[in-house]
């Protein structure tokens, strides 16, 4: 005890001396999530579009400017293709609508219209987008015009709402799911190095030949790193919920066990290599393929696990921030649901006493050990 | 009986060897060292003076035979057995960040010292090697020479009666081996039994028995003026060649 105290101490001494830990701890989920919040957006965002009307009717006049008062377009008024050509090419605009001169004719007949409506296929998303957005802003134009007498009513119409997330922002689950990606980062790249450190320094020879016990050496690194973890996690939590403003609606003791128990995967992870590799340079950069890709690739944040390959879907159970990724997802956007968080605990805990025990295992108490 | 044995050989190498594949890098390697003796190893680069070394300490693994420090089996009961040992390895091995006391400190505890007493005991130790003016500084930023003194001070922080040190002076100057070899000198005075590598003749002229290692094994044993006879050498050096070409020959 007196000796795993003395470790512990010796590595807090350690870490405050070299303020790169520190910076890791507390720089990197700044930048993460300013990324994460600014950098990354699933949702539509809004697309800049040209017009070309070539009815002169007054009341499609208003149909020009709906598309000009819509939150999701920028409209650019044109007066021949050419230029929309020109426009298209250059990424001027990313689509546009065209209304041929006899539309409001048919329309005051109650005939079918035809507006055209140009994508750029090279951008398939943001095409889907101007394609949906051109024909609800016309559909709605429609049906407070005065041609909507015409419109035979449909006997069904569905209306949708989006349960979880009702405001599709994105945001609200990216950013939480971040801290998965901010947390498996830190917790690797806080301990790839530090046992490879003590082997390059020989500082480890020395440890060895005194009375300290292999166990003393692991719970000496893994201590103090996950206090530092832990303090990293509470200010990823201040900056996504004091900070962003995202909602929090399940219960911070829960969100920090179950943090703690990833945490403990992640801070596994880069110790097991550290102690396999004893070599600082090798062993983060193993450690950061090795934990970072999956995190980022595999854990279910960017890419659902259900539209993955089976193999992949297989794969995805050995690796620890896809539980915690699917739990603290919901704990934020859905509060806590029991069986979320007590599958994702037990996964998560098994996969982080698997990796004490490699940890442990890959300890030497000799120099030789791994010759 | 054993209470004896512990009594008259602090250290004791039991037929140790170690090969890597068909390769002997130590080939059955026995020795006693009595209490108070300083026992040196030497030996030219690669003749597994080192690696005998890290085996008396527990650092590396035999293939077989084993080492006993007081008696204690060194494979069976490694801590316990290295709660007897001071040692220093070649390469500097303390913790760079940290300052001369913060250093001690720790070694304190880790070799089993009390929280209560360990600050006397560090007092006293900085105050033996005169390392005060220096106690607030970071181990990395000291001269070579007052390093090698704090990694010296460090290994005998818990007044171990056995001292091992792994090519103390390689690399300083030679006021700083002076002054070291007196600390040496006077610890084996008061009873610390010292096993010590080194390369340089001079300093094997300290030793009070010298165990000649080459090609992974023992081709001499005896005190330095045993050895110079046997050779019918002035001097250590001359003896150190004639002693490796007699082994040549023998095969």
């Amino acid at each position: 005890m007196k000796i795993l105290l003395a470790l512990i101490k010796k590595e807090i001494k350690q870490i405050l001396r070299d303020p790169s830990s520190i910076i890791i701890a507390f720089v990197l989920p700044f930048i993460s999530i300013m990324i994460y919040m600014y950098g990354i957006n699933l949702d539509s965002v809004k697309i800049t579009m040209g017009i070309k009307n070539d009815d002169n009717s007054p009341e499609v006049a208003t149909l020009v400017k709906s598309f000009g008062h819509s939150k999701y377009i920028n409209s650019i008024n044109y007066d021949n293709m050419e230029d929309i050509k020109t426009a298209v090419l250059r990424s001027k605009i990313k689509g546009a609508v065209v209304i041929p001169n006899d539309f409001s004719t048919k329309l005051s007949r109650g005939e079918k219209a035809d507006l055209l409506v140009i994508t750029d296929g090279s951008e398939t998303n943001t095409a889907n987008y101007v394609q949906s957005y051109a024909v609800s802003i016309a559909n709605q134009w429609l049906s407070s015009s005065k041609f909507s007498k015409n419109i035979k009513r449909p006997l069904i119409t569905a209306e949708s709402r989006t349960w979880y997330n009702p405001d599709l922002n994105s945001h609200y689950f990216i950013v939480p799911g971040s801290i998965a990606i901010t947390m498996t980062l830190i917790g690797i790249l806080l301990t790839s190095l530090v046992v490879a450190r003590e082997w390059e320094r020989g500082t480890m020879e020395a440890l060895l030949s005194t009375s300290v016990k292999p166990i003393h050496i692991v719970l000496g690194k893994y201590i103090p790193y996950f206090v530092l973890g832990m303090m990293s996690m509470a200010f990823n939590v201040f900056l996504c919920v004091g900070i962003f403003k995202i909602p929090f609606r399940g219960n911070y003791f829960i969100l920090f066990v179950v943090s703690g128990l990833f945490l403990f995967t992640s801070l596994g992870i880069g110790l097991t290599v550290s102690s396999k590799l004893k070599n600082q340079f090798l062993s983060s950069m193993v450690a950061m393929s090795l934990g970072f890709m999956p995190a980022l690739m595999l854990s279910g944040l960017m890419y659902p696990i259900n539209s993955m390959p089976e193999f992949f879907q297989h794969l995805t159970r050995i690796i620890p921030p896809r539980y915690y990724v699917s739990f603290i997802e919901s704990e934020f956007m859905a509060g806590t649901i029991p069986e979320i968080v007590i599958a994702n605990a037990i996964f998560l805990t098994i996969l982080g006493c698997l990796l004490f025990i490699a940890v442990y295992m890959n300890t030497s108490t000799r120099l030789d050990g791994n010759k | 009986m054993r209470g004896q044995t512990q009594y008259i050989y602090p250290v004791e190498a039991d037929n140790l060897e170690k090969r890597y594949g068909s390769f002997y890098a130590v080939k059955n390697n026995t020795f006693k060292i009595k209490k108070g003796e300083i026992f040196g190893l030497l030996g030219p680069n690669g003749a597994g003076k080192s690696t005998s070394f890290k085996m008396m300490c527990g650092l590396a693994k035999p293939t077989s035979g084993t080492a006993r420090i007081m008696g204690i089996d060194i494979i069976k009961h490694p801590a316990k057995a290295r709660s007897n040992l001071g040692y220093m390895a070649q390469k500097f091995s303390l913790y760079g960040s940290l300052t001369v006391r913060q250093n001690l400190n720790f070694f304190a505890l880790v070799y089993g010292i009390s929280i209560l007493k360990r600050k006397a005991k560090v007092d006293e130790i900085i105050e033996v090697f005169g390392l005060k003016e220096y106690e607030k500084c970071p181990a990395e930023e000291l001269p070579l020479g007052l390093k090698q003194r704090l990694s010296m001070a460090a290994a005998l922080i818990h007044n171990p009666p056995v001292l091992f040190l792994d090519e103390p002076t390689s690399g300083v100057d030679v006021l700083t081996r002076r002054d070291f070899w007196n600390h040496i000198t006077s610890l084996a005075k008061k009873g610390v039994t010292i096993l010590v590598t080194t390369h340089f003749m001079d300093e094997a002229e300290f030793c009070d028995r010298i165990s000649l290692f080459y090609k992974g094994q023992t081709i001499a044993v005896g005190t330095p003026k045993e050895l110079k006879q046997k050779a019918g050498a002035n001097d250590m050096e001359t003896a150190f060649i004639n002693l490796i070409k007699e082994s040549e020959v023998d095969k």
